[in-house]
């Protein structure tokens, strides 16, 4: 018999993860238990899909993201990237790892140095990962991807609004040509009118086919949008998981459905 | 009726920069009105100028009667009187609305004591009715914790509690629910209109977010630039929106329905950004952004009033 082939291995593949933090002490001469963040999650992101997670406050949703892009090691079970465990492989294909995911955080005014402009801040990433060409080329590209002018190259972060700094972020993590895109929140901080404009980016780019996505959020709608799947956290598990469409309109868990009716409507 | 606050050109300023220009605006006993508006609309100045808490630097003019005084004409020392006993806020952020030193029962203490004297030592038990009211479960033992120990929804109905706990005739809440999660965003705001109704309050609601404002007040009040926009009845406002503003407002608002019925194509966008104090453009501060602009839209448009529909536009739909 032939064995599976790794080319159809999918991007990411995490088998039955827990991360169990130290809960603190409740007394004096109480014990501290064990949180569990993440309780057994099984998960397989495929080449070029955009998967959103979804689910309340301390569901887990960013400790998922933290454990696959290597911030975080998990306490059980295994988290393989094209097929292999990057923790346990050489310091040569982990920093390919480092390289292939990036990771778009909530608030640019934080994750952007006030001092550094920000085409610098853009080339910093190709210098550490020993890119070589023309660095200002390659930001200039991405900056291009994202919307933005030329102009903000040479730009303080302070100069640009919200939704400027947060498309310069996106470019950041673009420029180094990474395979999976992580974004927590990446449009909670932002107002209406210019969330608007990253939801639309992040869209796209999900749809442009080479990039895999995963999109984290608490407002259903917003992953709605973007991904074509659809991961229910609650709790550090996976409830639900499935096309988004058909969680949307039918869904399963309590917590599926709890989340699809406390989203608001206008109309 | 006699509308219980009535502001007339209401303006906040520091120095030659003004982050509200003169906005007119009538609170009728029980009304709920949603103020919306991006960062920098003005919205948040509006209510902090009305409560007379403004940042150091900034003053408001104009004129706010609240029942037949003049907010604006009123000292720091007969302000307040009125602030937190006639007219209450809630704060966003609740972790920084309370004093981390203090129990939760020493800020209703407070409150209560200065809202009258003679109730004072009853304070215990009035705190205890509220909490239990807004649906905090062990009130009690509620009472007797600090800040940090509370999550933050519990936190945000602890503030709303303080704010009914006087019997306020209005209740001001700027963004209350934007630091909980969705789920809890309903219960807070189930919460806060329920509070509203029993005291049989006013309640003016700051926020970003149209759905709110649809769900739970009677009024949409839309402010840009300084200037308040368009206002009236929420559900006449969101079907038959006039100001170009509002209309791009409601456009670009992802709800569940417009994506699962895929009648979402691309969302659209408001080009460009909300100008800031310093670069706020001659005439309607909206005009460089707008797809409906015309030569009369450099100078300020007045604010007409026509068939319950408050408007600031010189060519609206």
């Amino acid at each position: 018999m032939e064995p599976v082939s790794t080319t159809h291995a999918p991007l990411v593949s995490c088998e039955n993860l827990s991360v169990s933090y130290r809960s603190p002490r409740t007394g004096l001469l109480g014990k501290g238990g064990r949180f569990l963040a993440l309780d057994g999650v099984t998960l397989r992101i495929e080449n070029g899909e955009s998967l959103g997670i979804v689910g309340s406050s301390g569901a887990g949703k960013t400790t998922f993201a933290k454990v696959i892009s290597g911030q975080l090691r998990p306490s059980a079970g295994t988290f393989e990237f094209k097929g292999t465990d990057p923790s346990l492989s050489g310091k040569a294909s982990r920093g390919d790892f480092q390289r292939a995911v990036q990771y778009v955080f909530q608030n640019p005014k934080s994750s952007f140095d006030p001092r550094i402009k920000i085409g610098n801040a853009l080339i910093e990433p190709l210098l550490s990962f020993n890119i070589e060409g023309d660095h200002v080329e390659m930001v200039m590209t991405a900056l291009g991807t994202v919307g933005l002018d030329k102009g903000i190259y040479s730009r303080y972060p302070h100069e640009l609004s919200g939704g400027q700094l947060q498309r310069a972020a996106i470019a950041r993590a673009l420029v180094v040509k990474p395979r999976l895109l992580i974004a927590d929140e990446p449009a909670s901080s932002l107002d209406v009118s210019i969330r608007a404009q990253i939801l639309n980016l992040f869209r796209e780019l999900g749809n442009s086919g080479g990039l895999t996505l995963v999109l984290i959020a608490h407002d259903l709608a917003a992953v709605a949008y973007t991904a074509q799947r659809l991961a229910v956290f609650e709790s550090g598990r996976i409830v639900e998981s499935g096309l988004t469409l058909e969680i949307l309109k039918n869904p399963q868990s309590d917590e599926a459905k709890r989340l699809v009716s406390a989203n608001l409507a206008i109309f | 009726m006699k509308p219980i606050l009535q502001v007339r050109n209401f303006w906040v300023s520091s120095g030659n920069l003004s982050a509200v220009r003169g906005v007119d605006l009538d609170v009728f006993p029980g009304q709920k009105i949603g103020l919306v508006g991006e960062s920098g609309a003005g919205k948040s100045m509006f209510g902090l100028g009305i409560m007379d808490l403004l940042p150091f630097g900034w003053d408001a003019k104009g004129s706010a009667i609240l029942g037949d005084v003049d907010l604006l004409a009123l000292s720091e020392k007969d302000h307040c009187e009125i602030r937190g006993r006639q007219v209450a806020m809630v704060f966003q952020d609740s972790l920084s609305a309370l004093d981390p030193m203090k129990r939760i029962g020493w800020h209703f203490k407070r409150i209560v004591s200065r809202g009258s004297a003679d109730r004072a030592g009853e304070w215990q038990d009035i705190a205890f009715e509220i909490l239990t009211d807004l649906g905090v479960k062990d009130a009690g033992v509620t009472l007797r914790k600090y800040p940090h120990q509370l999550s933050g929804g519990q936190r945000q109905r602890i503030l709303i509690g303080m704010a009914v706990a006087a019997n306020p005739k209005l209740i001001i809440a700027d963004e209350p629910t934007t630091s909980v999660d969705t789920a809890i965003q309903r219960n807070v705001l189930d919460t806060l209109t329920a509070a509203t109704n029993k005291l049989g309050a006013s309640l003016i609601l700051i926020t970003h977010d149209l759905a709110l404002v649809a769900n739970y007040c009677d009024t949409l009040a839309v402010m840009y630039g300084g200037h308040l926009v368009e206002a009236g009845s929420t559900r006449e406002v969101l079907d038959k929106s006039r100001h170009p503003y509002t209309g791009a407002l409601i456009n670009s608002h992802i709800s569940l329905s417009r994506v699962i019925s895929k009648q979402l194509k691309t969302l659209p966008v408001i080009p460009g950004m909300m100008p800031s104090l310093e670069s706020m453009p001659t005439g309607c501060a909206f005009r460089l952004r707008c797809d409906r602009a015309v030569v009369a839209c450099e100078e300020i448009p007045p604010l007409l009033n026509a068939e319950g529909r408050s408007l600031r536009c010189w060519n609206p739909k």
